[in-house]
Formats: C-alpha cells, sequence, structure tokens
C-alpha cells in the first residue's frame, strides 16, 4: 500500500495501554506516513486522546511501542520535532498574549516567532493581552501559534475544532491548512466532524474499542470500496445478493426494500445494483457502525436503529 | 533569564512579590518595636533575670512583658505558620494547579523534561522558603532575645518560641513545600492539596511538640539537704521534684511539706538527704532544634524524592 522506504511519522508495534478501567488501546500496529494529513477517527472512548497522550509521551505504553520519525517520545528528538494541541487547549490564564510566545521561544530550539506573531496577528489580538480574557476561539488561536512556532514535523491536534462555532472553525481549518501544506508538516488529527475531514486529510486511522479498524491512503480506501444501493433479495435475510462475499460486507442498511451496503473490494457486476464509490464520510460512517467482527452481520433495522 | 527560570520566575513572580512585601513590613514593625523596647529597658534601668522566680520584678518588668510579649508571640505565630502557607499557596499549586487546569500537557509537550520543568520551579519555592523562613525565625530570636526567659515572658521551650525559630523552622518551611507539591501531584486538584498541606504540616508539628521533651534525658538538679534550691532559671521543668534517699532512690515530692523547720524534720524522718529536680537547662535547645531539623528534613527530602520518582514514571 505504503512505500516501504518513505519515512513514518508515527509507528505503532503492539501499542497497548491499560488504565485501572480496561484497556483504552490493545494490540495497535499501523503506520502513518510523513507529509500527510491523518484523521484520526473513532466513537468516544476508542484511544483516540490516549493514542495522542502516548505520541507525546503524557502517557507511557503498557505493552508495545510507539516510535515518532524512529525515536521514542519524550527523548529530546522526539520533543524538537512534535507538537501537540490538547482537546482543551490549556494555556496560563495569567499570561500575556507576549509571555505565552515567549514561553514557546523559551522552550524550543527550533522557535519561530515570527511565524507565531504572524498567526497571532492574523486574528487580531494584541500581544499584551492577558490570555484569561481571550475567547475560546482566540485561545485556539494562541495554542496553534505556540504549535506553529515550534516549527515541528509532526502536529499533533486532538479535536482541534471541539466547542468552535462554524465560522471560527472554517477560520482555524485555513490557517491550519496553509501552514502544514506550507512546510510539509504530518498532521494527525482527531475529530468527530467527519464531514470537515473530507476535504483536508489524505490518510485515515480509525480505531474502535481500542483496536486499529481501518488505516490507510483515503483515496485507496475509496477505490478499494463500493456503496451499493439496490431492491433487497428476499432470498438472504440481509438482503443483499447471494454472489456477494459476505467477508467483505463492512456494514449494510436495510430501509423498507431497498437495502444499502459498503463492500471492500467489490465485484459485482450485477446492473441492478447501484455501485459508487463511497465519500470518506460514507466509508467512516460505514466502519465507525458496523461492530468489531469482519464478519458480515445480519441488518435487522434501519440507518436510525443502526445509529442509535 | 531563560528557559525553565524564566518560566518560575514569570509564574511565582506575585508571590514573590507578596511575601517580599510583608516580611519588608515585619522587618520594619519588629526593628521599630525592638528599638522602642530597647530605649525602655535603658531608660528604666531594668535589669533582666531569668525564671519566672526571677528576682528582678517590678512594676517596669511588668509593662516590658505585656507590652512585647503578645506581639512576639503573634509575630511567632506568624513564623510558625509560615511553613503552612508555603505548602498551600506555594508548594500545592506547583503541580496540582498545572494538573487541574491542563496546562502540564502545555508544558510537558515542548522541548524540555519533565525534571528540568520542575526542578526550576520547584528550586525557585525552595529558594523562597528558606530565605522567608530564616528572616521570621531571626526577627523573632532577634526581638525575644533581650527579655528571654524572663518572668512570665516567652521562654526557649514555648511552642511560639522553640517553632519558630532556629533551623527546625527553616526544615520545616521545606517539608511544608515538599508536602504541598506532592499533594498537588496526588489530588491532581489545588484545593485539596493546600488542605492536606496544611493538615500535614500542622500534625507533624504538633507530633514534634507532644514528643520533643522525650529526645534528651533531663539534667537532675540535687541539693544536699535543706539548701534552699537552685532557682529553675531558663531552664524547662520536667516537673519531676522529689528527695533523695543515701542509697540513692528518688522519692516523690509530696512525702514532705515544701519548706522550713517541717521540711526539716519531715527529710530527718524519712531518712532523706537531698533534693532532686529534673529539668531541661536552655542549653538543650540547640540538640532539639538538630534533631527536629533533621526529622523534617529527612521528610521534605523523603516526599520530594517520591514527587521527584512519580514524575519520571507518572501515568497522567
Amino acid at each position: 500500500m505504503t512505500d516501504p522506504t518513505a519515512p513514518m511519522a508515527l509507528r505503532a508495534t503492539r501499542l497497548g495501554r491499560r488504565f485501572r478501567s480496561g484497556w483504552a488501546l490493545r494490540d495497535c500496529e499501523f503506520e502513518l506516513p510523513a507529509g500527510r494529513v491523518t484523521a484520526l477517527v473513532g466513537p468516544n472512548g476508542a484511544g483516540k486522546s490516549t493514542l495522542l497522550h502516548l505520541a507525546t509521551d503524557l502517557l507511557r505504553p503498557t505493552t508495545g511501542e510507539l516510535r515518532i520519525f524512529g525515536a521514542a517520545p519524550g527523548t529530546a528528538e522526539a520533543r524538537d520535532r512534535t507538537a501537540f494541541l490538547a482537546q482543551d487547549k490549556p494555556l496560563y490564564p495569567r499570561f500575556t498574549v507576549a509571555d505565552t510566545l515567549r514561553f514557546g521561544r523559551e522552550f524550543n530550539r527550533t522557535w519561530d516567532q515570527a511565524t507565531a506573531e504572524r498567526i497571532v496577528r492574523a486574528g487580531g489580538i494584541d500581544l499584551p493581552t492577558q490570555v484569561g480574557t481571550l475567547s475560546q476561539g482566540q485561545c485556539t488561536r494562541i495554542a496553534l501559534a505556540l504549535a506553529l512556532g515550534k516549527r515541528p514535523e509532526l502536529l499533533l491536534l486532538d479535536e482541534p475544532l471541539a466547542d468552535l462555532d462554524p465560522l471560527v472553525r472554517h477560520e482555524v481549518m485555513g490557517l491550519l491548512m496553509a501552514e502544514a501544506a506550507e512546510r510539509g508538516i504530518t498532521v494527525v488529527m482527531s475529530s468527530h466532524v467527519l464531514s470537515e475531514l473530507e476535504n483536508v486529510c489524505d490518510y485515515v486511522l480509525l480505531l474502535k474499542h481500542g483496536g486499529v479498524r481501518l488505516v490507510g491512503d483515503t483515496q485507496e480506501l475509496r477505490e478499494t470500496h463500493a456503496l451499493i444501493t439496490g431492491r433487497a433479495d428476499d432470498g438472504a435475510d440481509d438482503g443483499l445478493p447471494p454472489e456477494v462475499d459476505r467477508a467483505t460486507v463492512v456494514e449494510t442498511a436495510l430501509t423498507g426494500r431497498q437495502v444499502t451496503a459498503l463492500v471492500r473490494e467489490p465485484d459485482l457486476v450485477d446492473r441492478r445494483w447501484l455501485t459508487e464509490t463511497p465519500s470518506l464520510e460514507d466509508l467512516l460512517l460505514g466502519y465507525l457502525r458496523s461492530d468489531a467482527r469482519p464478519a458480515p452481520r445480519p441488518a435487522h433495522g434501519g440507518p436510525a436503529e443502526e445509529a442509535a | 533569564m531563560r528557559g525553565a527560570h524564566w518560566l518560575a520566575w514569570r509564574q511565582q513572580r506575585t508571590l514573590i512579590l507578596v511575601a517580599t512585601l510583608s516580611l519588608l513590613a515585619c522587618t520594619a514593625y519588629v526593628w521599630f518595636r525592638r528599638t522602642e523596647m530597647l530605649s525602655f529597658i535603658a531608660e528604666h534601668h531594668i535589669t533582666v533575670c531569668k525564671g519566672w522566680n526571677g528576682p528582678c520584678g517590678s512594676l517596669f518588668t511588668e509593662r516590658l512583658l505585656r507590652d512585647n510579649g503578645d506581639p512576639i508571640r503573634a509575630l511567632a505565630t506568624l513564623s510558625m505558620a509560615f511553613p503552612a502557607l508555603i505548602g498551600a499557596f506555594w508548594g500545592a499549586p506547583l503541580i496540582g494547579r498545572e494538573l487541574e487546569s491542563g496546562t502540564f500537557k502545555l508544558a510537558l509537550t515542548q522541548g524540555i523534561t519533565p525534571l528540568r520543568w520542575f526542578a526550576a520551579r520547584f528550586g525557585l519555592a525552595v529558594l523562597y522558603a528558606l530565605l522567608g523562613s530564616t528572616l521570621l525565625a531571626a526577627l523573632v530570636a532577634w526581638w525575644w532575645a533581650p527579655i528571654s526567659n524572663m518572668l512570665d515572658g516567652p521562654y526557649w521551650y514555648d511552642g511560639y518560641i522553640f517553632n519558630a525559630t532556629g533551623p527546625a523552622a527553616l526544615a520545616c518551611a521545606l517539608f511544608g513545600l515538599a508536602a504541598g507539591t506532592a499533594a498537588g501531584l496526588l489530588t491532581r486538584r489545588l484545593l485539596p492539596a493546600m488542605g492536606i498541606a496544611m493538615a500535614s504540616v500542622a500534625a507533624v508539628r504538633l507530633a514534634l511538640t507532644f514528643v520533643r521533651s522525650d529526645w534528651l534525658p533531663p539534667t537532675v538538679r540535687v541539693t544536699p539537704g535543706i539548701v534552699p534550691k537552685i532557682r529553675v532559671g531558663s531552664a524547662w521543668s520536667t516537673g519531676k521534684f522529689g528527695y533523695i534517699k543515701p542509697s540513692g532512690a528518688e522519692e516523690g515530692v509530696m512525702n514532705c511539706p515544701f519548706s522550713g523547720a517541717e521540711l526539716k524534720r519531715c527529710m530527718a524522718e524519712h531518712g532523706y538527704v537531698a533534693r532532686f529536680h529534673k529539668v531541661h537547662p536552655s542549653s538543650d535547645f540547640w540538640p532539639l532544634q538538630w534533631i527536629e531539623t533533621a526529622i523534617l528534613l529527612s521528610l521534605a527530602i523523603t516526599l520530594t524524592a517520591l514527587t521527584v520518582h512519580w514524575l519520571r514514571t507518572r501515568h497522567v
């Protein structure tokens, strides 16, 4: 799938992390190539934040290991190359914006003050302002300025868009993607907003129940899947025609007499079935809804029940 | 200032400013009051004597002690409370507030190791805890020394003086800081950590005060026959008085009346040859101070080592 000689920004080997409440991540194996924008997707509690905390050495793995450009998280090498934007966007409320940028400068060898100041000023924020008086969107901007001012090679973002209004969301995403593209930063971004990932992400890592369910290039994944729609076949529980290999069916939804299914590597050429390339959102939703087992399962309900 | 030292200064400068101003105010007040006290002593030619029954009681000494005793105790109370304040307002937020507000994620994902982040900030706090406690302990001792152990004034073994002065006061400030810091790391919340810091300082102080007289064996003062007993002076009485038989055996003080011809007769009747009084002389102040310093310092070092260990092998 991916070029084996391409440098890997993130590589997990039998990665596991257990909390008192159980395993948050278990036996995860994946590689995220450098220079890509990866969407980290999964339901709540799937282990997304745990993975990002493991990558920043805020947590240590229980089993296995994670490597950032070959280096262990927490080493000086990994620290210098990684920037992290935590979900709650923590900042020191009593610092001024200028202090906050100085904080970045004091602690990072590769600090780029000009970039950080440009990002702050573009949001109409004055440097002497106290951080505690800023709005949520402005805080996100400061946190981003801090992360990008570090000139990271790998930028980890935990739900960067949560709690932002649509306008700010759009603005932040634009800023982020422009900076990332300009400097070829590898971005890993966890998000619930699947529709917003479509235009920005070219790689995807889907976690569910603490395990990897799907990983790969979004274009490749879309091309190797198909969304098939047709009149339900009365002969089968799931309504799909008998020639469909049930092992390749990711998810089926039966609505009245119509059935829609997400199928891996489809070879169905039946003219009665409408076959289309799934959008990234279709693809992710299909995998998010489907059970952890790769085998098909009988679809008893409509989409409403499935989504519940 | 660079790097972690800049952060330490930036985060603690308000505390440092407030503490410095308060300590300066204390110093000015003590300087003024002590000067006033010394001129009062000189003006009225007051001789300073030791002990509750010291032979220098007069209306002037009464006024001297009335005017200075309570203010010295108040200053000593501040010095005694200092470790608890350091623990709650300096130690507890050091890690506790960062964990509570999530800013540790910001600090620990920069190009700095958690240990250096901790060391610079804890180091500045240690420095200030030492400066503050030294100044307060010195102020208490300085003001108290001219009228120490006198009549009904403050004595060296009073909790007010013993806990507020000497090297143990410094060690206690470090213990308070270490306890607050460790509590912040464990509870991950500021308010509970502040409470734990104050409670642990109070608990350790109480325990130490309770067992203080047991660290050293008292000195036995023996007076033969009915020769008047040595005045208690600056010594800390253990409350153990009695009579001594020729064999050296000690017997309780209630066996005979306290003085006069009756005492003489009674002692002869029982075959007592001498009287004794067990006390801790004021020279015991220093060994007792060093013992408590050692205990408090060990506690502080243990807690700091645990904090560092938890930081290094953390499971945030």
